[in-house]
Order: C-alpha cells, then structure tokens, then sequence
C-alpha cells in the first residue's frame, strides 16, 4: 500500500478528497521549496539603456528565481516586467529577473534624469531550469 | 539534535536522502504561503479622443507589509490569462496591464493609448496574495 501524508482543507474529507486544489498539502505533489531568499540595494545610473545588477546565488546549477522591487521612498512594490514610476512618462522599469550559472541578474531601464536607488528582494527555488 | 519533517520523493530514502530536489517536502525550507486569491474586473472605455488613459482598481489585503503576490490577466484580445506587465497591441491601440502592492492594497492597472479608435473591453485580473512578507 502506497503511504501518503495529507492534510485536506476546511470542509474536505482527506480520506476521500482527489482534487489536489482541496488539500492544504499532499505528499504526492512536489512543494516549491525556497531555498536562498534576500533583500539588496542597488544605485541604477541614468543611461536609458538596459542595466545588469548581479547578487552571486552560490548554487551549482541553474535555478527558478522570482523577486520585486520597491523605488527609493516610494510605497509601491512591483514584480518584473512592469513601470516602477509614472506610467505615462515610462521613466523606470524593472524588466526582469533571471539567473544564470553564478548570478541572479536584476534588468532595469532608467529613463529618469537622476540615479535611483532600488530596493529588491529575490527568492531562489530549488527547482532547476 | 535538530528535528525535522522530511518527505522524500518515491525511491529515494527520506533519512539520507541530502539533495533538496529529492524531497516532496522539507522543514528546513520556506514556502509560498496562500492568503487570499480572487478576481478583479476593470471595465476599460475610453474614447480614441483620450489617447493616453490610466484606470486603476484595488483590493485590501490589510496585512501592514508588502506581500508577495501574482497577478495574471486577460482581457477581449488575449486568448489566455498571462502575467501582468506585457504591452499589448490592438486594432490601432496600446494596452498594457500591471500590478503592484502597498501595505494595504493590491492594485491593478490598465494603462493604453486607444491611437484612433474607441475602446470599451473588460480586463480581468486574477491575483493570488501571499503571507509571505517580501520585507522591503
């Protein structure tokens, strides 16, 4: 007999429940483990074109990563591929966050006529692309 | 000694086993906590007069921190929910769809250029907010 740890939600029966989205956990399914996550400051120089900030994962392969921005004293927080100052005038992005073999890479593009401080936190997962 | 609660994958033997992609679940790792999942509609009508336009909808979430979250959406011209962000063209127009967080809220943006014609589409955004505090 094949042995499993589940725990159904609220209102579900965990011996007779079969739809994953109904269980609070089940060992049959994989959980995204975080394994590495931080919080970093970067200074993005006016240049209008696409900058790299780099923070080392110390990983030996290539991992899933997922990470937000936050801009100097503004109280709004972004994911990637999205405008971080005022939509219409487009003056700063953060493009994406990606990982190579030794980095979690930031992109951002700072249309703005000054540097910008940026807050960033990065999640690393242990699933490998 | 230090207890744990480990689930290794089939075939592999959960009091060895010491590569993390080998475990269905272990207790030395953090995950994605769910907190609430839902759907936000924005009703986008704008005259080609306008050209550029802003229209933004929220939710509370009311947990003081900033969150981690996922927002995806669709709207009249996708064939798919896909993650917010993506500048998309239409018949004449621009649209793009994002989303952010406060401390209180997540809000939702449709932000486009309608160029020469009217527009009038739902965009419907469908979010997931964690309890995960992304401490910034």
């Amino acid at each position: 007999m094949t042995q499993i740890v589940a725990i159904s939600k609220s209102g579900y029966n965990v011996l007779t429940e079969t739809d994953p989205n109904n269980f609070i956990f089940h060992s049959s399914y994989n959980t995204n483990k975080i394994i590495a996550t931080g919080t970093v400051d970067f200074t993005v120089d006016t240049y209008g074109s696409v900058v790299e900030k780099t923070v080392a994962h110390g990983l030996s392969y290539i991992p899933l990563v997922d990470g937000f921005c936050r801009i100097g004293t503004v109280t709004k927080v972004f994911s990637p591929n999205q405008l971080l100052f005022d939509f219409f005038d487009e003056d700063f992005r953060f493009n994406a966050i990606v990982a190579d073999a030794t980095n979690v890479i930031f992109r951002f593009t700072n249309n703005k006529y000054s540097s910008v401080t940026v807050h960033a936190r990065y999640y690393i997962y242990e699933i490998p692309l | 000694m230090t207890m744990k609660f480990n689930i290794s994958k089939s075939g592999y033997n959960v009091l060895t086993e010491t590569d993390n992609n080998n475990l269905i679940y272990s207790s030395d790792y953090n995950t994605l906590k769910y907190y609430v999942t839902g759907t936000i509609t924005l009703h986008v009508v704008v005259s080609a007069d306008d050209f550029e336009y802003l229209k933004i909808s929220s939710i509370n979430h009311n947990l003081n921190y900033y969150p981690y979250y996922k927002v995806y959406v669709k709207d009249d011209l996708m064939a798919n929910y896909q993650p917010v962000g993506r500048e998309q063209l239409g018949s004449g127009s621009v649209r793009s769809f994002y989303a952010y967080v406060t401390i209180t809220s997540l809000v939702v943006v449709a932000f486009g250029n309608a160029g020469s014609v009217d527009e009038d589409y739902n965009a419907v955004f469908k979010y997931k907010i964690y309890k995960n505090n992304l401490g910034l």
